[in-house]
């Protein structure tokens, strides 16, 4: 493993061990892995001192020093200490000290920040950095994610305790729901490419350049205030220890969905790589007309303005992409590869990674959703929408780390990763009116296209006895809707006619840019007292956040019928020919007309200033303390054109500033035997976080959500929320690879930010958000990992994992004003009880591994009612997930994945009506890597 | 908390009219002088009249007023987005002369929005209606060029079923809040107005209609008014107390007269006459969508109305519509031409409404369909059991009207139609004494101050 380091160090440590200097002493030893194994490379010193000692092959080190009680002090390169010895110099003995290494680290004794290894994740390690974390966290390797066959980060996330997965892509933790949940790359803040919403879809992170996730439940002073369930932080891999290459490729067929008839829409040239813009690109004439102002005819009075001529100009410049088409889905597939080294100049590392992923996946969502409303006491059914949706969704991914690392630990890194996808999209949706006969079919073709630029540069300097971590983040998220296309025919008896009227049918260009600097530096200061390493650290942080939407709306309307024929397809109606006025007077035709709104464009901006203070204390041997506070301050606001204003540079304005102190306490006590305390941990901590609006919660134009299909509009007096946070757990590592914890946790939050539904004349469809009095979440969880080691056989390579979380939440609504049904309900999206399990069986002597995941959620509320109407919930969802490896020769793996085994159906209840049903499916897929040997 | 749509502006047009009031009082300096004046002329209609902040031509009308306004005839005034009377706290009052036309400005989603508490008094005569139309030259005019006539008012309506009172909801198309707790409030008075090719899509399932009454009280006068060529509704009452009279809704985009939220006012005299391009239900009655028994529940009158449907429109097109929980009476109602059916009532609720009490009657319809025949309506609640009930009631083949054109209707029953002599008034005050079913018996009200152009 450690070739390379080993060579450059061996010729020194060729000669026999020297006899030990007059009036000094000896500590010598090996440094051992988790493993047991000798670890070469490694530099061992202690705290306070000047001499390094680098471990050989054999992993020993010597250190000549004056007589005196020491504390070690190792490092090597991707693992962090275990302990810190205590050794007593003796004049002119050596004495015998092992020093023990493990894979990851984070919140450590000594040093402050671990950046992620470049060897690739243990489940060893990850139990490891939970041990000794200071805070609740969860940790994921990439070992574990490997295991559950995962090819994205959220599905492998599924598997960590209290975190629930929506809709593939967000990660809920303990299931509070996105406003509470927040993404950091290496530690730095990610903004989302997706409107009104907080979390980072995980899905932009393939997992072949992520080696770590942490999930990190419990406050500490050194993280960004805006913490309510949980932080995900991913952590991308650095340079390899040895030449590293990869390759692989995968395809999985999906049952229902492979070789069935889908529907597509206008395709372009380039969609197969993600890259769908310049094909749906609005002409220049007209972006550059649009920029200027809606465009509409000039009236008598107006100054300049167009001519009919002009909009009929503009309106033929659109490319005729009306197209709808079936086609036969093919199966997914994919390829990713990965390449790295290091180079070793004396004491100096050089090295990085380079990781690319293509994937080409289809999609085929159908199901159905009911609408109800109240009739005295009874529900009765409004209307039934049929939906299907095809989608091709291509990503195409990139991360480039390149480092240099030096003695004791110190490196400078720089970290880039690009990420994008293209997602192709057609959709029918049926609206059966129940009521009556306003039947309706729907159509939707459109192309969504993400991408996140992310560069980081960071360092980790040892200045004196002063640990400084400095971190520099730029990103750019962005998220491009061009070309959305929609259009409606009314359906009767059957047949189906272009409905006439209204905005039968629009074309969207819809657009969201994110950029973020984020600033931090750490500073530690490890020192000696009560018999232990004691640290005290401060830190400050600058964030500089913004973002600019817009949104472009166009509708080609009938004026006069004569001539049409409502029942041929849309590109047959809307053609160039069409559209008008016509030159005869009496035939209809189709006039182009924006619908842009003055609201549809807004720009946000947020700083954040921070500093913190903290200590890591060590009072005791077997007790452990984290304290400190955090002031953060946080300015927002929000500018939104002025709703039908005649001054285009008019804006509303919404600013939300405030400063936050913010403490946190966290005490762990080891309860093991005297030889290893930290065997059985007792956690007790305390945080005060805050959660802020999202910047378009602030805005007070209304506007329309294509997603939930509401009209929405912000609320500029929204506070931020206060959360209390406690947490206690309690945690047994019996052995490597084997623990058992039981959790329970309690917040409070005052004035949390909820959506209610507005009182409007536009019928239960408008939602805004309000400072709810307060609410209560609080749980208890239990997660058993367990080796089967006393079975005889091939039995003993069994193992099992399960976890579990049960979770009581309550938001008081009593004093909001809205239209709500339920004054008092659970957090929206919030399951009472959340399982994983795992049952695997990795057999080492054949690199043989199957193993059973099972993952379900407890009942969750997706739609708040109104006027009466209950609160739409979530039924249940049970899944199984099959997944098989085996190692062929040294260098390739074939592996098996089924998931969704049972193909549960995702339905939803208002009151005792089903209001939704939809079926995922079941998918068979497999894998082949080739990883050749260094 | 609820949220304003609109921040109060400052008065932008006071501000900074000074430079230009001269030349502009040199333009009408023979009509009136400026307020300030020893002017006590006697025929002078505004006392202290709008100076005029030119806008190529027109005078520019734009942002919130809290300062009362008076718009004279002898110039045109053109609504800038939107143009709000009244900060919804204060009284603000908008006076117009007779013989007014107001534009609403195309290039823009204009309005014009009577915010709570404040009053707009435009009353025009038959001689002189005061107009409000497009700023498109005749001959490019449309349905939804502009928006549209909101009255927001402070009377009682529907919606807030879990706790807020008074209810107070957000208006559609984002014209401001209505409601309150005072029925008796009134909003002005609106006399011989016609308000053509409005009605906007702000966005789906959310428009500025042609004339909208948002929670407006019985304190409010309206009659004489005419609505042509709208983009979605004529006239829509949103909870409320106001009664209307003789009200004409030409070439609707969507349906002729529409209410919801608890609408308990009285209407006598009105018109709907659809043409072939748009439009849907004659009459759309709800009670709450969501919520079929909110109270207080939509339970107006309604007597001595024509509606006139266009068979050639496929999509959704009734005589009346009654749903979702409305109740109301409608007496001596002509209902005529409409693709689907003249009379349709959905929803348990409503039909109980409606079943209770002799709710419908003296009323004639002739539709290719009487009754809606959708494939969910249940059997326990036919059209048939309510109408047929009503001895009063009739179908006929052919209503008998003299024209149904849509650009120069006369829509008085010819001789021997049976609509003639066929009515009965409804009790009340408000009601006009009246022997016939549908809007005419043999005066033609509608005649000398309605128009209905094309484009």
């Amino acid at each position: 493993m450690h070739l390379l380091l080993s060579l450059s160090i061996a010729m020194a440590e060729e000669a026999p061990a020297a006899p030990i200097p007059a009036g000094q002493g000896r500590i010598t030893g090996v440094v051992l892995d988790s493993d047991q194994k000798p670890v070469a490379g490694a530099e061992v010193r202690v705290i306070g001192g000047v001499d390094i000692s680098v471990t050989g092959p054999d992993g020993r080190y010597t250190l000549d020093l004056p007589p005196g009680d020491y504390v070690l002090d190792p490092t090597a390169v991707g693992l962090d200490p275990y302990e810190y010895p205590d050794a007593r110099v003796v004049e002119g003995k050596p004495t015998e000290v092992t020093v023990r290494m493990v894979g990851l680290g984070k919140g450590n004794v000594a040093v402050v920040e671990v950046y992620p290894p470049e060897t690739v994740g243990a489940i060893t390690a990850a139990l490891e950095e939970r041990k000794e974390s200071a805070s609740v966290a969860e940790v994921m390797g990439q070992e574990q994610m490997v295991k559950s066959g995962d090819s994205t980060a959220a599905a492998a996330l599924t598997r960590a305790t209290g975190l629930t997965i929506v809709d593939g892509r967000f990660a809920y933790v303990r299931g509070m729901g996105d406003r509470y949940s927040a993404t950091l790359l290496n530690g730095s803040g990610l903004p989302s490419p997706e409107p009104e919403k907080r979390v980072v879809p995980l899905d932009l992170f393939p997992t072949a350049i992520i080696d770590t996730m942490t999930v990190q439940k419990s406050f500490s002073p050194d993280m960004p205030a805006e913490f309510g369930g949980g932080m995900v932080d991913v952590r991308t891999r650095r340079m390899p220890v040895a030449p590293l290459f990869s390759l692989q490729l995968n395809g999985t067929w999906r049952g229902g969905v492979t070789l069935e008839e889908g529907n597509v829409g206008p395709a372009g040239p380039t969609d197969f790589l993600g890259f769908g813009q310049d094909f749906r690109q609005l002409p220049d004439e007209v972006a550059s007309a649009s920029s200027e102002g809606v465009l509409k005819p000039a009236g008598r009075f107006s100054e300049g303005g167009y001519t009919k001529e002009d909009l009929v100009a503009f309106g033929e410049a659109l490319p005729e992409h009306w197209q709808w088409d079936t086609k036969e889905i093919p199966p997914n597939f994919g390829l990713s590869t990965s390449a790295g080294r290091r180079w070793s100049l004396g004491s100096l590392d050089l090295g990085g990674l380079v990781g690319l992923v293509y994937d080409n996946s289809w999609d085929l969502d159908e199901g159905w959703r009911n609408v109800y409303s109240v009739d005295g006491e009874e529900l009765v059914l409004k209307k039934t929408t049929t939906y299907t949706e095809t989608s091709n969704n291509v990503r195409l991914g990139g991360g480039v780390t390149l480092g240099a690392e030096w003695t004791g630990g110190q490196y400078v890194q720089s970290t880039t990763l690009v990420s994008h996808s293209g997602s192709a999209k057609a959709a029918t949706w049926l609206s059966d009116d129940a009521a009556g006969d306003d039947d309706t079919q729907n159509y939707r073709t459109g192309w969504v296209e993400r991408q996140l630029f992310y560069e980081q540069v960071g360092a980790h300097l040892i200045l004196g006895p002063v640990v400084t971590d400095a971190r520099y983040a730029y990103s750019v998220a962005e998220g491009q809707e061009p070309d959305q296309r929609e259009w409606t025919y009314n359906v009767i008896d059957g047949a189906e006619f272009l409905a006439t009227g209204g905005s039968w049918n629009e074309v969207r260009y819809i657009s969201l840019v994110d950029s973020a600097h984020d600033g931090r530096l750490d500073l530690s200061l490890p020192f000696l007292a009560f018999g232990g390493e004691q640290k005290v650290a401060i830190g400050g942080q600058v964030v500089q956040r913004d973002r600019a939407a817009s949104t472009r709306r166009y509708e080609y309307d009938f004026v006069g019928l004569d001539g049409f024929d409502l029942e041929s397809p849309i590109a047959e109606v809307v053609t160039a020919e069409n559209i008008g006025p016509a030159d005869d007077a009496d035939a209809g035709y189709l006039e182009f007309i924006e619908n842009t709104g003055s609201t549809d464009d807004y720009s946000a901006n947020q700083q954040i200033f921070a500093g913190y203070a903290m200590a890591e204390l060590q009072p005791l041997r077997r007790l452990r303390t984290l304290l400190g506070a955090r002031v953060e301050s946080s300015t927002q606001a929000v500018e939104t054109a002025e709703l039908f204003s005649t001054d285009t540079e008019a804006t509303v304005k919404a600013e939300l500033s405030t400063i936050d102190v913010l403490p946190a306490a966290t005490f762990t006590v080891g309860l093991g035997p005297e030889d290893e305390p930290d065997m059985v941990q007792l956690r007790a901590g305390y945080g005060r976080t805050v959660s802020r609006p999202e910047l378009r919660e602030l805005s007070v134009a209304a506007f329309y959500d294509y997603r939930s299909q509401r009209l929405l509009f912000g609320n500029p007096d929204l506070q931020r929320a206060t959360i209390e946070n406690v947490d206690v757990r309690l945690e047994w590592y019996p052995a490597d690879g084997e623990s058992l914890s039981v959790g329970g946790f309690f917040k409070y939050l005052d004035h949390p930010i909820e959506s209610v539904v507005a009182v409007s004349a536009v019928s239960g469809s408008a939602g805004t958000f309000a400072n709810a009095t307060s609410a209560v979440v609080a749980g208890g969880e239990l997660d058993v990992r367990k080796g089967m080691t006393f079975l005889p056989g091939a039995a003993q390579y069994l193992y099992v994992a399960a976890n579990g979380a049960l979770i009581h939440s309550e938001v008081d609504l009593s004093d909001t004003e809205g239209d709500q049904t339920s004054d008092t309900r659970p957090l929206q999206g919030q399951s009472p009880w959340v399982v994983n399990a795992q049952l695997g069986w990795d057999h080492e002597p054949t690199g043989t591994s199957v193993s059973f995941l099972y993952n379900v959620f407890g009942p969750r509320i997706t739609d708040v009612g109104s006027s009466g109407i209950p609160d739409t919930w979530e039924e249940p969802v049970h899944r199984l997930d099959l997944l098989a490896s085996q190692e062929l020769g040294r260098a390739f793996k074939v592996r098996v994945k089924a998931t969704n085994l049972l193909d549960w159906p995702s339905r939803s209840t208002t009151g005792d009506q089903v209001a939704e049903e939809s079926y995922d499916g079941w998918s068979v897929g497999a894998a082949l890597s080739w990883a050749p040997p260094p | 908390m609820r949220v304003s749509l609109f921040l109060a502006l400052p008065l932008a047009l006071f501000a900074c009219d000074s430079g230009k009031e001269t030349g502009d009082t040199a333009d009408s300096g023979d009509t009136s002088d400026t307020g300030d004046t020893s002017d006590t002329g006697t025929e002078a209609f505004c006392t202290d009249p709008t100076p005029c902040v030119d806008y190529n031509g027109a005078c520019e009308l734009s942002g919130t007023y809290t300062e009362d306004l008076c718009l004279t005839a002898d110039k045109a005034w053109l609504l800038r987005g939107a143009v709000t009377i009244g900060d919804d706290a204060a009284t603000t009052t908008l006076r117009i002369e007779p013989g007014t036309t107001v534009y609403g400005e195309s290039a823009q989603t204009s309005f014009l929005a009577i915010a709570r508490h404040s009053k707009i008094y435009a009353e025009g005569t038959a001689e002189k209606p005061i107009v409000f139309t497009s700023d498109q030259l005749d001959g490019s005019r449309g349905r939804g060029d502009w928006g549209g006539l909101a009255l927001n008012g402070l009377a009682r309506i529907n919606g807030c079923e879990d706790g807020m009172d008074p209810c107070v909801a957000e208006a559609e198309g984002g014209v401001g809040q209505y409601g309150g707790d005072d029925d008796a409030d009134s909003s002005g008075s609106i006399k011989y107005v016609r308000i053509e090719f409005g009605g906007i899509e702000i966005s789906e399932d959310n428009e500025i209609n042609g004339f909208g009454l948002a929670g407006v009280g019985s304190g409010t006068t309206v009659d004489y008014v005419q609505i042509h060529a709208q983009n979605d509704d004529c006239i829509e009452f949103w909870g409320g107390t106001v009664s209307v009279k003789h009200i004409v809704c030409s070439l609707p985009g969507d349906d002729g007269i529409d209410w919801d939220f608890g609408w308990t006012g009285n209407f006598q005299y009105g018109v709907v006459l659809q043409d072939g391009l748009a439009g849907n239900n004659g009459i759309e009655a709800d009670n709450n969508e969501a919520a079929h028994a909110a109270t207080p529940l939509s339970n107006p009158t309604l007597s001595n109305i024509t509606l006139w449907g266009d068979s050639s429109i496929a999509d959704s097109n009734y005589g009346v519509m009654l749903r979702r929980g409305t109740a109301g009476h409608l007496a001596n109602v002509a209902v005529g031409g409409f693709s689907k059916a003249c009379l349709a009532i959905r929803d348990q609720q409503t039909y109980d409404n409606f079943a209770d009490t002799a709710a419908i009657d003296h009323t004639v319809i002739g539709c290719g369909a009487a009754y809606e025949t959708g494939d969910e309506d249940k059997e326990t609640m036919q059209e048939e059991d309510i109408f047929e009930a009503e001895a009063s009631n009739q179908q006929v083949a052919d209503l008998m009207l003299t024209s149904a054109s849509t650009t120069s209707p006369n829509l008085l029953p010819k001789t021997g139609s049976p609509l003639l002599g066929a009515g009965a008034t409804p009790s009340g005050s408000f009601f006009e004494s009246a022997d016939f079913v549908g809007a005419f018996g043999t005066e033609d009200w509608m005649a000398g101050w309605t128009a209905f152009p094309a484009n």
